[in-house]
């Protein structure tokens, strides 16, 4: 069985034990959750163009029902590959914690602290443009 | 002390409050985009003929997108009692009603009877028209544009009574909306009573939804994504001066809780400021939204024919 490390409560100005390499590589691996996101979102934005040229504009309601199932499906989609890659990420930065790579946990976390913001960046500035 | 373990928690904590706070808010604005877009028509359930007017269905293509839309011609009726079609007022119903509502129809009768032709039609994604997209003005002002076009070169019914030489138009609310953004760009349309009409899109939907609504910008952006609307140029009140020196009768229901009064007095002062305007305003008291003709009845027929008869100069 694995010794269980107790870097769990270490301060977050701890230096690090571990390897320090592939910083960049961490902090990439941690943003998969936003790059997939963003993915999704111009696959949906490509598919609402593509039907929008397909469908004659005289046929609105065939292309109202396929809007609003590209939609969903979509929105279904970002939901499951957000969270599938958030908890990917957050396995891995655990194993990293028990194995006391503080280094590859801080940038991890800092990654996700990226995705969490970058994510709900759109949504506070709408709240911030509809009261202007 | 800040431990790694707190630091992992608040994040995991963050990334689910942003994960649904975006979920949420592409939900709900997806969700009013669409609906703001889209509503069953109401069907037409009378025609002219329950008002004891005689009158002939037409058809005709909007300007730009050519979609077809449906109306009918009713010719005026002079007082030798010959009909006429020498002054012809498009009729523009407002939103999520059509040419069949008691108030058009009435109000197409009034002027019928005063010698005004009336071209009353469906805007898309109304009544019979084509199923399109409800856009606020937006794509709505081709629908009037396609009616002046039908008017000035189209085949019209009673072909023995010519042409109209003069043509005014009457819009109610969304109608008075395409009404303004259509004379803004064509000069055959004389004359203009316009109704109810909002200055702009955005302010409409800030009243609608109330101020600060944080899904107005998320819904603009998915009404642009799925059917190329932009709200944001849904703006009367910086085309409205390009109409003088044409005559325009702004009305507006002093009670209208849709549609504030404030709407009127910006359109009417920047109407105003044009060099050679002819811009009037009527307040009326105790009306709500559209509710002027019914409160007036022919006080509100005789000074809309008055603006036609003053821009036809006839």
């Amino acid at each position: 069985m694995k010794p269980e490390t107790s870097n769990v409560g270490a301060p977050i100005t701890c230096t690090d034990q571990g390897d320090n390499s592939g910083v960049w590589f961490i902090l990439l691996q941690g943003l998969t959750p936003l790059a997939l996101l963003a993915i999704i979102g111009l696959a949906i934005l490509a598919l609402i163009m593509l039907i929008r040229f397909l469908i004659d504009p005289t046929r609105f309601l065939v292309e109202q029902l396929i809007f609003a199932i590209v939609l969903i499906a979509g929105l279904a989609l970002a939901i499951i590959s957000y969270i599938l890659t958030v908890k990917r990420v957050l396995r891995q930065i655990d194993t990293w914690l028990q194995d006391g790579h503080t280094t590859k946990v801080m940038v991890g976390l800092v990654a996700l602290a990226l995705v969490a913001i970058i994510t709900a960046f759109p949504v506070i500035l709408a709240l911030l443009f509809s009261l202007v | 002390m800040f431990t790694v373990s707190r630091a992992h928690r608040i994040i995991v904590i963050l990334l689910y409050i942003s994960g649904v706070m975006l979920v949420v808010y592409a939900s709900i604005s997806i969700g009013l985009a669409m609906i703001l877009a889209y509503r069953p028509p109401m069907p037409v359930t009378q025609t002219p003929s329950s008002q004891g007017l005689s009158y002939r269905d037409v058809a005709f293509p909007s300007r730009e997108d050519h979609l077809l839309l449906r109306g009918w011609f009713i010719p005026g009726t002079l007082p030798n009692g010959h009909l006429t079609v020498d002054r012809t007022i498009i009729v523009v119903h407002g939103m999520h009603a059509n040419r069949a509502t008691n108030l058009v129809l009435s109000l197409s009768k009034a002027l019928a009877h005063r010698g005004f032709a009336v071209l009353a039609f469906d805007m898309r994604g109304h009544g019979q028209s084509t199923p399109a997209p409800l856009s606020g003005g937006y794509f709505e002002q081709r629908d009037v544009l396609g009616a002046v076009d039908y008017l000035r070169s189209g085949q019209l019914p009673y072909p023995e009574l010519g042409r109209p030489r003069f043509i005014g138009g009457w819009g109610l609310s969304l109608g008075a909306v395409a009404l303004v953004l259509a004379a803004a760009q064509e000069p055959a349309i004389k004359a203009l009573v316009l109704d109810s009409a909002y200055s702009s899109m955005g302010s409409l939907m800030k009243h609608a939804f109330g101020y600060g609504f944080p899904f107005i910008p998320g819904t603009t952006v998915i009404g642009h994504m799925l059917y190329g609307i932009d709200y944001d140029i849904v703006r009367p009140v910086d085309v409205v001066a390009k109409i003088a020196p044409r005559p325009i009768l702004f009305i507006q229901g002093a009670n209208d809780d849709i549609v504030l009064p404030s709407n009127m007095t910006e359109l009417a002062t920047v109407a105003s400021a044009a060099p050679d305007a002819r811009v009037q305003t009527w307040l009326v008291p105790n009306a709500g939204h559209i509710q002027a003709y019914t409160k007036m009845g022919n006080i509100y027929v005789d000074r809309t024919t008055a603006v036609f008869t003053m821009g036809f100069g006839t």
